[in-house]
């Protein structure tokens, strides 16, 4: 499968998967607000908008097998460098909480920090592989 | 790494986005490896020596090389 191909299966999980998640939140925190209505269905109902994430983030894999190396290469290094950068806020947020009582930091804001990570190390992470500052050039194969 | 793919994709007059299209790849994929970005697989670097009837070692040369 070539990366053009491969994008437009992704587009096909990403478009309706995003509709569904925008839809499904806003209905979903309507109904749970205005309704008094069990526990347990307002919890099967507060799960609802995260299957269209779970949904977006299987395309999202998916694409990244299916495209080519050198797309998948830049994909690998924005997740690390986004995985690195959730993990370094986590844990200094993490220590704050505990040691000298910060706010809770609410755990939904997590995902945006990795995505706000994962797009800086895609469009960026070549700066500082290509610098020698994490790896020289040898090293990116 | 260094390569010719320039060289190559020149003789034949072919763009980044028609040499991708024979390879399987992006236009961005093809301009990575041509400006030494990115280092192909071993896969990758057989198929682009062989649709230009060479070896590995006439596309791609190491530093020392």
């Amino acid at each position: 499968m070539n990366p053009r191909q491969a994008k437009k299966r992704y587009m096909k999980v990403f478009i309706p998967s995003m509709i569904g998640y925008l839809i499904t939140t806003f209905a979903v925190s309507l109904v749970i607000k205005r309704l008094d209505l069990a526990l347990g269905v307002n919890v099967a109902l507060a799960i609802i908008p995260t299957l269209f994430v779970l949904w977006l983030l299987w395309g999202h894999g998916r694409w990244i097998f299916e495209t080519d190396e050198y797309e998948r290469f830049r994909q690998i290094r924005g997740i690390l460098i986004g995985v690195g950068l959730t993990l370094a806020f986590t844990t200094i947020w993490g220590f704050l909480e505990m040691l000298v009582e910060a706010p809770k930091f609410p755990v939904f804001y997590i995902i945006l920090i990795f995505c706000g990570g994962y797009s800086f190390g895609t469009h960026f992470g070549g700066l500082f592989t290509r610098k020698g500052v994490v790896m020289d050039d040898g090293d990116i194969v | 790494m260094r390569n010719n793919l320039k060289a190559l994709r020149a003789q034949r007059s072919w763009s980044q986005a028609v040499l991708g299209e024979h390879l399987e790849i992006s236009r961005q994929s093809v301009n990575a490896i041509e400006t030494g970005r990115y280092c192909p697989s071993l896969p990758l670097a057989f198929k682009i020596a062989r649709l230009f009837d060479s070896t590995i070692e006439d596309v791609f040369s190491d530093e020392n090389g």
